[in-house]
């Protein structure tokens, strides 16, 4: 039933695109969209700098905690186990003899 | 009848192909300035005929482009290749006329409607007698497509613009919807016939092609 007004319709939308043709832009089309680019690009621009020293400032205050709670360790360093020690104390078996004596 | 429809005798005009070379889209891409510019500069006047024939409010119709472009700006960096920048481009209109349509429909169901001022207008000018013909055809055409189209919801008539007035191939509206063709085909097939009922409905006497254009 439809399909009689098919290519009418067709032609419609043909006529319709020549009423709207591809139009010429205004004089001020160029500077307004690099204004609207420079405006969007400012907060993103300010929030990387925000950003970046945010970053150096905490690795910064990072560096200065170390420094500050770091010392050098004053205990010798352990070559022997705690057993070898005992082995090799040479009051060992005077002690022993002592509290059996008692 | 989709058959039918598939095979339409009727071919929209093609009138567009690849604008930009490669090498300037991908010099945008990696941040040219200089480059980005002289994209905008060769599509700014096909993308704003888009705009005007998806939206149909000739003064928002830069508003809408510029709102195109800088979209564009800040998401050249996630195009993958040159080869799919006019499907891009494409989406980005389309996203932004959808935006636009919504944002207008919250602000006033009805300011006034879009259709009567353009019939105040009309008015006016045939009271005043400044109206040529051809501007009055052309302005009873636009006028008669919109309110065909308001038939329709908002996906479906940008869908079918883009097929039937801009003349996009199916191929190409996939890569802007990335979905499957025949998806497309049955939206389009079930969109036009809603058109093609408001066409008869409207007893075909008001169609303006028989006035002005026969």
């Amino acid at each position: 039933m439809s399909g009689w007004n098919e290519p009418k319709l067709d032609e419609l939308f043909a006529a319709y695109r020549d009423a709207l043709p591809d139009r010429d832009p205004s004089a001020g089309f160029m500077p307004e969209l690099w204004r609207r680019i420079d405006q969007r690009r400012k907060p993103s621009l300010s929030f990387g700098r925000f950003a970046r020293v945010f970053v150096t400032a905490s690795l910064a205050l990072c560096f200065a905690l170390t420094a500050v709670t770091w010392s050098p360790s004053l205990n010798s360093v352990y070559t022997s186990t705690y057993v070898d020690v005992l082995d090799d104390d040479p009051n060992k078996d005077v002690d022993a003899i002592q509290r059996e004596s008692l | 009848m989709l058959r039918r429809f598939a095979f339409s005798a009727y071919e929209p005009r093609r009138v567009y192909c690849m604008q930009a070379d490669f090498e300037l889209i991908e010099r945008a891409r990696s941040g040219d300035d200089t480059a980005f510019g002289q994209v905008v500069s060769v599509y700014r006047k096909r993308i704003l005929g888009t705009i005007s024939r998806l939206i149909g409010r000739p003064e928002d119709v830069e508003d809408v482009a510029q709102d195109v472009f800088l979209r564009l700006y800040f998401s050249l960096d996630q195009l993958r290749t040159a080869e799919v920048f006019e499907p891009w481009l494409y989406r980005l209109t389309v996203n932004a006329c959808y935006d636009y349509l919504r944002r207008q429909k919250r602000r006033h169901e009805s300011r006034m409607s879009d259709l009567s001022e353009q019939q105040v207008l009309m008015a006016d000018a045939v009271a005043g007698g400044k109206a040529d013909q051809d501007e009055q055809y052309h302005r009873g055409v636009k006028e008669f497509v919109s309110t065909l189209l308001q038939g329709v919801s908002e996906e479906d008539r940008i869908l079918l613009v883009l097929k039937e007035v801009e003349g996009l191939s199916l191929k190409e509206l996939e890569k802007i919807y990335n979905v499957k063709e025949n998806a497309l085909k049955v939206r389009l097939f079930r969109a036009r016939q809603r058109v093609l009922k408001a066409f008869e409905a409207s007893k075909d006497g008001a169609s303006p092609l028989r006035d002005a254009a026969r």
